[in-house]
């Protein structure tokens, strides 16, 4: 059924805390989080890597049931994958059922595995909520930049992305559009059926031509506005102001807690 | 009981053999509306019923079966094309209708023929060969072949060039022989063909029994931002200078009634 | 001046040519029309004018530069606004989408705020800034799509379709401002359209078919012309015909007159 555009993990305008802070501030933060979820022990290094994240995720309270809701069926993703895991992982077995042996091993790795990546996908998740892509891909510039001296196209690629995510919204909107035409003249566009090499065709291929022909507009206008000639300027500096030196505190003295628990304790 | 019937504040019904048009400016609902009643999205407000029933009143969140003797043409159709040759795409609907290859082949070429392309000259070449105008028209194929028993087309002839645009619209009428068509569209012209004519606006409809009857109202369609013929611009324009005019029925009669509002004004 | 001398153009892997023997001129502060049915090569020649593709013989050259060998200037200089503003856009905000030129050409912050904010005026999206972009109307990105361009303040504009996408009323309030901007910076201006109420502002007219130009005049010569019209796939021009017949039934109105100094002289306040 067609219905709004699902307003997924585009950017959203608001007034939070974490709308106000600096871009840079809150991707520097995103590495934090990253980095206290693989060091996190388990079970109190988690703990204090979960607090993080409720931390932050008071600076957007209001984005939260919304998120909620997105990240849903993920959790019936990660568990399954936990299940596999917890199978395929030798080690210490729990039960032996037929051939399929879950070990402690495995449970072990399924729960931190499972836990790390709902704290990275959680917290990236309110990275691109709250920030527009474009101050993302700022900021990934700022922080990755020095790697063109070595040669490495970090602004390409980051333009790439930034534009990629840009489309999200359209993209989904086409599908949609896609779907409809085709199941107006009596195709079926569930799962069995798209398994079927004809249904998924009628699906796939719109769309891709639509957007190759896209791509190629796109770059066109791109450089039709002269993009790459010499040195780009910002409409918006970026300026760290006080809340997110607070706001970087808060999230060092987590990360030092993490590393604390993780390894001392 | 109409064929296909839509309650709630959009109410719209068409029977067989009807061509009714759907008429609203850009950003008034009705591409949405068009979804609803082709059972592709669920309406907002009220239901829509297919010989009086609403096939998708059972079942919840399971697919239902949309109706298949219900299509649609979405806008710029042409978009839609996907298969290596135009014989393929026009066969992906019927196909889905489990129906022989002898049928198949039969629909095919005669929903070609329907849409003025020669199958001989068409079947085997790639949809991506053709003109634009051409690919809408195996669109079109494509869903003339269903032999639908309703036929809702969503702005059929935007985007089109006016040469193209008229090509279309001449084959279009003849089509409500095979099926009832709901034709939505922003032109007044375009809409006033149909033998009823629902104009929407503030989301809801407001029937008009006639293209006569549409023209008398032209004050109100301007103000929603309907495209109509010059003429009317300039009534406008008149009016708000003080001048009164007589009412018409059509462009033409508008015309004229301008022209003896001025003799009378300047014998004056 | 923009002078397209004789170009010829085919598309890499084409068979033939889009383009053959084309010729025409684009004085600055002009209005140019290019007319024709889909397929006749006016996309081509916009981008061959833009510098985006360089011709296979002949030359484009603007204001003495040959595009083959200073294309980069060329480009600097003509602003082209495609037909589909979903191609075009890149940014998720108005405002970021609007200063992604400015932001090329290296200008300093203020500056390009400024820049921003007339080009959002002069389309009529004033305080849209923060808008996203993708969830406007076709209508309002293809004016989107417009500011973008003017924030460059190129010396030569083509708007491919301009108003496609817009509504009925707005079609020509838009174009107004579009001229005003362009004649009060002694920009050159070429539409490129199938509409003839487009064509009609226009101090001179192209008509293209299959890769030539077919016809070149003012748009009441064209008018004029029942049978180039049909050929070249022009829409009727509903407004120039009431002006013919309400002239022939004795109102003093000139054929071709605007309808709103129509109104005026049928009806003095």
């Amino acid at each position: 059924m067609i219905g709004e555009t699902p307003r997924l993990l585009t950017f959203q305008a608001g007034d939070s805390v974490l709308h106000r802070l600096d871009p840079r501030t809150k991707l520097l933060a995103t590495f934090a989080v990253v980095a206290a979820a693989l060091m996190a022990s388990l079970p109190l290094g988690m703990i204090v890597a979960y607090a993080m994240g409720a931390c932050i995720g008071l600076g957007a309270v209001h984005l939260l049931p919304q998120l909620w809701r997105v990240l849903r069926p993920l959790l019936v993703l990660i568990a399954l994958f936990g299940v596999l895991i917890t199978i395929v992982t030798p080690g210490h077995a729990i039960i032996h059922i037929a051939f399929i042996v879950p070990t402690t091993d495995g449970l072990l790795l399924a729960i931190r595995l499972g836990l790390q990546s709902l704290l990275i996908i959680y917290t990236t998740s309110l990275l691109s909520i709250s920030t527009p892509p474009l101050a993302i891909a700022d900021s990934l510039q700022w922080a990755f930049g020095w790697l063109e001296r070595v040669r490495v196209p970090v602004r390409d690629v980051i333009a790439m992305v930034a534009i990629g995510l840009t489309f999200v919204p359209l993209l989904i909107e086409e599908a949609q559009k896609v779907i409809a035409a085709q199941r107006a003249r009596g195709a079926d566009l569930t799962m069995n059926a798209l398994l079927e090499e004809d249904s998924m065709g009628a699906l796939m291929i719109p769309l891709l031509l639509a957007n190759l022909r896209r791509g190629e507009e796109l770059a066109e206008s791109m450089e039709a506005r002269l993009y790459n000639t010499g040195r780009r300027t910002a409409l918006h500096q970026y300026h760290f102001r006080r809340i997110d030196a607070y706001a970087a505190a808060i999230v060092l003295a987590f990360l030092v807690a993490v590393a604390v628990v993780s390894f001392v304790l | 009981m109409s064929l296909l019937e839509h309650t709630g504040r959009q109410a719209l019904s068409v029977d067989a053999g009807e061509i009714v048009s759907v008429l609203g400016a850009p950003g008034s609902g009705k591409s949405h509306l068009a979804l609803e009643l082709a059972f592709l999205a669920r309406p907002r407000d009220g239901e829509v019923l297919f010989r009086g029933a609403n096939p998708l009143a059972r079942g919840r969140g399971r697919q239902t079966q949309r109706p298949r003797q219900v299509t649609m043409l979405v806008q710029n159709a042409e978009e839609q094309l996907f298969a290596r040759t135009v014989f393929d795409d026009v066969a992906f609907g019927p196909r889905h209708l489990l129906l022989d290859d002898a049928e198949i082949e039969r629909r095919v070429l005669e929903a070609l023929v329907a849409v003025r392309l020669d199958p001989a000259v068409v079947r085997d070449r790639s949809p991506f060969a053709l003109s634009g105008g051409e690919r809408r028209r195996v669109a079109l194929a494509g869903v003339l072949a269903m032999e639908p028993e309703v036929l809702i087309l969503d702005e059929p002839t935007s985007n089109l060039d006016p040469r193209t645009r008229a090509d279309f619209i001449e084959l279009l009428h003849p089509l409500r022989g095979r099926a009832a068509i709901v034709w939505f569209t922003a032109n007044a012209v375009e809409a006033s063909q149909a033998s009823r004519i629902y104009v929407l606006q503030d989301g809801e409809t407001h029937e008009v029994k006639s293209g006569g009857e549409l023209m008398h109202d032209w004050r109100r369609l301007a103000a929603a931002g309907i495209d109509l013929p010059a003429v009317y611009e300039l009534a406008g324009a008149l009016e708000r200078r003080g001048a009164t005019l007589t009412e018409a029925a059509s462009p033409s009669e508008m015309r004229e009634a301008i022209v003896r509002d001025w003799r009378v004004r300047r014998d004056r | 001046m923009i002078e397209v001398d004789d170009i010829f153009y085919r598309y890499p892997g084409s068979g033939e040519d889009a383009l053959r023997g084309v010729s025409l001129r684009v004085e600055p502060e002009a209005v140019i029309g290019i007319v024709g049915p889909n397929g006749s090569g006016k996309s081509t020649v916009s981008r061959l004018m833009k510098g985006l593709l360089l011709p296979t013989a002949g030359v484009v050259r603007v204001d003495g530069i040959d595009s083959r060998t200073e294309s980069l200037e060329v480009r600097r200089r003509v602003g082209l606004v495609f037909q589909n503003p979903n191609s075009q856009i890149v940014n998720t905000v108005v405002e970021y989408e609007v200063a992604f030129g400015p932001e090329n050409l290296g200008l300093p912050s203020p500056e390009i705020g400024e820049r921003v904010a007339i080009a959002l005026a002069a389309v009529g999206l004033e305080g849209h800034e923060a808008s996203e972009c993708h969830s406007l109307s076709m209508a309002d990105k293809q004016r989107v799509a417009i500011a973008s361009v003017l924030a460059m303040h190129p010396r030569y504009l083509i708007l491919d379709e301009p108003t496609a996408w817009l509504e009925p009323v707005a079609r020509r309030r838009l174009l107004t401002e579009v001229v005003r901007w362009t004649r009060t910076r002694g920009v050159g201006l070429v539409l490129v359209t199938h509409r003839m109420d487009e064509a009609q502002i226009c101090d001179r007219l192209y008509g293209m078919l299959d890769g030539r130009i077919e016809m070149e005049g003012t748009p009441e010569e064209v008018l004029l012309d029942e049978r180039a019209r049909a050929r070249l796939a022009l829409s009727v021009p509903e407004a120039y015909e009431l002006t013919r017949e309400l002239h022939a039934a004795g109102l003093p109105v000139a054929p071709g007159e605007p309808l709103e100094q129509v109104a005026e002289a049928l009806c003095p306040f």
